[in-house]
């Protein structure tokens, strides 16, 4: 059933007991098309955009536990594109512009709010580097641009910059949105399954059945199913997934934290950067403050991660906005991130004919749809997009690195 | 709150300390006659451990010395250490 306005009226004068439930809980069938591996929003989206697009709907989604229960459930839901290098600035600018509409496509609001962000500038280094972002986010169409410190203050009042390191100004980034990053496993979860792909949670993948001519299937804890196309959209597990299809890939698993303090009413508008501080934080629709920083100094599996991050991070935010200091901690998280050496994002073909890879996105949910769309036309057409040619895991062997260092990965 | 049993100084708060990467992970032993890839994948590639790995950690802001000590990746539990090395 559709998602409107008519609808929701109609189910009114039935006591809403005619909605069904937004997906199908499929059981496994012997053989599909294509086997995506990861039930978040990435995995999701490519078994999605399949459907839609090129036509390929014998198509299952695993997920070892519940839906959207990974890196989808644990981000901070910013979706930005003030990246340094070219490839990766047109990357990311070509992700925040997918994300526009996709509540319309996946007839699921995911409740994108195109809120804008504030980086706030405290040294001259900070100021030549916003410049340079500003410049090359320029040729792809992006719109940053210095503000004074007046304009700053007026934005964020709260600042109190007396004490120490007087702030020089800040970036406004007008286009800078934030989504309900469940909604975005939901939608695409519903979309999908309308679409007929099979959406099977519970099934563990543990092994990548391999044939002289590359993927022949997999085993999972529900049985084998017969494939010659796995897309890989893992998080935290990519070294693992991997390795069971004879793919060595370049990435560690690194934790990477945020908390939220108690609700309280508002007090900003725009996701605010500390730019020197490596800090930022939003205020959600509930009023909670989500604060963020980098990835751990290590790393680990464990979804904890270290408690100087946390204790860095609130040292940093209370420097500029004393009035925070009396807030407590609600709760505190950590999602484990693939990483790679340069920081960015892996979406390519590899050298087991049939597996393709979306991982490393380090911080990835606000390329969610992008990535996801990229991934889709990769499996089906079996060659990447220019746009994603750079991200291909033979930059490793080429030494065309891009290492940038505007992402939350960043070490 | 994570801590440490640094070999010089005892129990120390894992702040202090820098991670060195896997111990494993050798360099290898004739540069030149390693293939490209063979290079690229030792200086991108990890083991990745999941599970227990001995891992090289310098205890920085104390008595700033190497040394190689086992932790297990699921739980960031410290196991014995394997062995103590010099700066030098």
């Amino acid at each position: 059933m559709k998602y409107s306005g008519f609808n929701l009226a109609l189910q009114s004068l039935f006591k809403h007991r005619g909605w069904q439930p937004a997906w199908r809980a499929a059981e496994p069938r012997k053989a599909y098309d294509v086997v995506i591996i990861g039930g978040g929003g990435h995995g999701l989206g490519a078994a999605f955009y399949l459907a839609k697009y090129h036509g390929i709907s014998r198509v299952a989604v695993l997920e070892k536990s519940w839906l959207g229960g990974g890196n989808t459930a644990r981000n901070t839901m910013t979706i930005r594109d003030n990246f340094i290098y070219p490839d990766s600035a047109r990357f990311h600018r070509e992700a925040l512009k997918a994300w526009r509409g996709l509540s319309a496509d996946v007839n699921f609001n995911v409740m994108l709010s195109e809120r804008g962000m504030t980086t706030i500038l405290m040294s001259d280094r900070d100021l030549s580097d916003a410049r340079r972002m500003i410049n090359t986010t320029a040729m792809f169409g992006a719109e940053h641009r210095i503000i004074g410190v007046d304009e700053l203050r007026r934005r964020l009042p709260l600042i109190d910059d007396s004490e120490r390191f007087p702030v020089v100004g800040g970036v406004d980034h007008p286009e800078v949105t934030v989504a309900r990053h469940d909604a975005v496993a939901w939608g695409y979860a519903r979309a999908a399954s309308r679409l007929g792909v099979d959406i099977i949670e519970n099934c563990e993948v543990t092994d990548i059945v391999l044939d002289a001519n590359g993927v022949a299937g997999v085993e999972t804890s529900r049985g084998r199913i017969e494939t010659r196309k796995v897309g890989m959209a893992v998080s935290g597990h990519g070294t693992q997934v991997a390795a069971m299809a004879d793919v060595t890939l370049p990435v560690e698993t690194v934790p990477l934290q945020a908390f939220v303090s108690t609700p309280i009413k508002p007090v900003i508008d725009n996701v605010v950067v500390i730019r020197s501080l490596n800090t930022y934080f939003l205020q959600t629709d509930k009023g909670e403050l989500v604060m963020g920083s980098v990835a751990n100094p290590y790393p680990s599996f464990s979804q904890q991660g270290s408690s100087a991050i946390p204790e860095r991070t609130l040292a940093s935010i209370l420097q500029l906005f004393p009035a925070f200091e009396r807030l407590k901690f609600m709760r505190q998280w950590a999602g484990i991130l693939d990483l790679t050496y340069d920081n960015s994002p892996i979406i390519s073909k590899t050298s087991t004919p049939g597996f393709y890879v979306d991982v490393a996105g380090s911080g990835g949910f606000k390329t969610t749809p992008f990535a996801a769309k990229m991934h889709a036309d990769l499996i089906a057409n079996d060659r990447p997009d220019p746009l994603i040619e750079p991200f291909s895991l033979d930059r490793f062997d080429t030494g065309r690195l891009i290492l940038e260092r505007a992402s939350y990965g960043n070490r | 709150m994570m801590y440490i049993p640094c070999p010089h100084c005892g129990f120390r708060n894992a702040d202090e300390f820098i991670y060195g990467g896997d111990s494993d992970k050798r360099r290898p032993e004739n540069p030149e006659e390693v293939s490209d890839a063979g290079w690229s994948e030792y200086i991108y590639s990890v083991p990745n451990v999941k599970g227990v790995a001995k891992e090289y950690w310098r205890h920085k802001r104390g008595c700033n010395r190497w040394f190689v000590i086992q932790r297990d990746s699921r739980t960031d539990k410290m196991r014995p250490l394997v062995r103590k090395l010099t700066n030098d």
